[in-house]
């Protein structure tokens, strides 16, 4: 039972890349080495097994962002970096032109909400400004992120949308106001998990954080003082929104493990007074 | 509806309809790269429209050295990559955790030991991802795998086969190919 053939060897076997014959000839003898190939082809048919593919909505959003981008000025539509698709070692990887990730994001937040809003009856502008204000932004920029990175954080807080063209694309909103998303009529927590946004959030919340000016900015600011001091579990708050709670004027504030993650713990508070009426775990 | 090349050369010319058929085309394949790559579905959304996008900006300067699709797989995969570095993802999926049972799900059990694909790739280095992810799913070759990877076929052969062996024991502890569990390295 000598010369078995090694790790390298059999999972080339697999794949053709090597001349199989010698070890094909060990195999016939050898049962511990056929045990090792069946477990690297279990491996393989694991990886090969079909991905459900996303959904039709997500397909089409995506088709339209790409094509969307197609009309815009070459400036910002084709970044150099993206062409050769440049190597995977660790490092800033340029693969989209910020102004377009940053508008995606906003697409993905916004998801068609109109720019109206309806104001949240709050008192407490005082409350702008606190803590929490600045600890978003400390956890944004924390951390040894790739240049890239640091590049889409200081987009987020800059002329977002300079050299785009209007957007153009089916469910591209504008980034006309502050990124807190009206959920609309939401009768119970399913309802409400089926109407979070399948992608990213955070720029929801970086846009507030930076430009806490409207009432109903304010209000889930509030909102969200109250439910850190109630819950001091949470962690960052990554998604904003306003609903109308089983008939109840609400704030929706998720929170992720960290910033950019998507939200993990949803929490439901009445508008007015900050109430907890639901919270759910996202999967 | 002409092969990739046509609608490369159509979509250079300004052909939007020809431009969408591309994309349309290889959307589902890029989207399956960017899901195992990155383990959960926002992610690969995010990274899949990255990718298209990339691709629409950088088709004039593709050069039609390696097929369109190949060409494609590289840029989602730096995408995803990409994505992975942005995240900083924690090394468990999202939804693994969320679907584990609150003080029930024992890790230590047999049970709970068993690890999907989505989890059991995301516990590998994602130079060793993407190397079995572009093999066995994408199906490119070694040499393919290589130029998409920018390193050495030796490499390639290397990442795919250790990759393999520490995704079948996560998937099935205790049947190892390779002997004592452990995670491959990233020495090579």
């Amino acid at each position: 039972m000598t010369n078995h053939p090694d790790l390298e060897a059999l999972s080339a076997g697999i794949d053709g890349e090597d001349d199989a014959g010698a070890v094909a000839a060990h195999l016939s003898t050898c049962g511990d080495c056929r045990g090792r190939l069946e477990e690297l082809h279990r491996a393989r048919r694991a990886v090969a097994a079909p991905v459900t593919p996303p959904a039709a909505d997500v397909r089409e959003r995506m088709l339209a962002a790409a094509l969307t981008s197609a009309q815009e000025p070459v400036s910002a539509s084709a970044p150099a970096a993206a062409a050769p698709a440049g190597p995977t070692a660790p490092g800033p990887a340029p693969v989209v032109a910020l102004p377009e990730r940053d508008r995606r994001r906003w697409w993905a937040v916004g998801g068609g909400v109109a720019a109206a809003v309806m104001a949240l009856v709050v008192g407490a502008a005082g409350l702008v400004g606190r803590g929490a204000d600045s600890n978003d932004e400390t956890a944004l920029s924390q951390g040894p992120p790739p240049a890239a990175e640091s590049a889409v954080d200081s987009a987020a807080g800059g002329d977002a949308t300079a050299g785009l063209a209007p957007p153009a694309g089916p469910g591209v909103a504008p980034p006309a106001g502050p990124g807190v998303v009206e959920l609309g009529d939401v009768p119970d927590v399913a309802t409400l998990r089926t109407r979070l946004p399948a992608s990213r959030t955070a720029n929801a919340v970086r846009a507030d954080a930076q430009s806490p000016s409207s009432p109903r900015e304010i209000g889930t600011r509030v909102c969200e003082e109250q439910a850190r001091t109630a819950r001091p579990d949470v962690a960052t708050l990554v998604y904003v929104a306003t609903a109308r709670f089983a008939g109840t004027p609400a704030v929706v504030l998720g929170f992720g493990a960290t910033p950019g993650s998507p939200p993990s713990t949803v929490l439901v508070l009445a508008e007015a007074g900050c109430r907890l009426l639901a919270e759910t775990v996202v999967p | 509806m002409g092969d990739d090349s046509s609608l490369v050369a159509a979509a250079r010319g300004g052909d939007r309809a020809a431009l969408e058929e591309l994309l349309r085309r290889h959307q589902d394949r890029l989207y399956a790269v960017c899901r195992r790559l990155t383990g959960n579905d926002a992610d690969a959304a995010d990274a899949c429209q990255d990718a298209l996008i990339a691709i629409v900006g950088a088709l004039p300067r593709y050069d039609a050295r390696a097929a369109f699709g190949t060409w494609a797989y590289r840029i989602a995969t730096n995408s995803a990559l990409d994505e992975l570095r942005r995240r900083r993802r924690r090394p468990e999926p999202a939804e693994a955790v969320a679907e584990r049972p609150a003080g029930g799900g024992d890790a230590s059990s047999a049970v709970d030991a068993r690890l999907d694909v989505d989890a059991a790739l995301v516990m590998l280095p994602a130079e060793f991802r993407a190397a079995v992810v572009l093999r066995d799913l994408c199906d490119l070759s070694y040499d393919e795998i290589a130029e998409v990877l920018e390193i050495p076929p030796g490499t390639v052969r290397s990442r795919i086969a250790r990759g393999r062996a520490a995704l079948a024991e996560a998937l099935d502890p205790g049947r190892n190919p390779q002997g004592p569990p452990r995670r491959p390295t990233r020495s090579k």
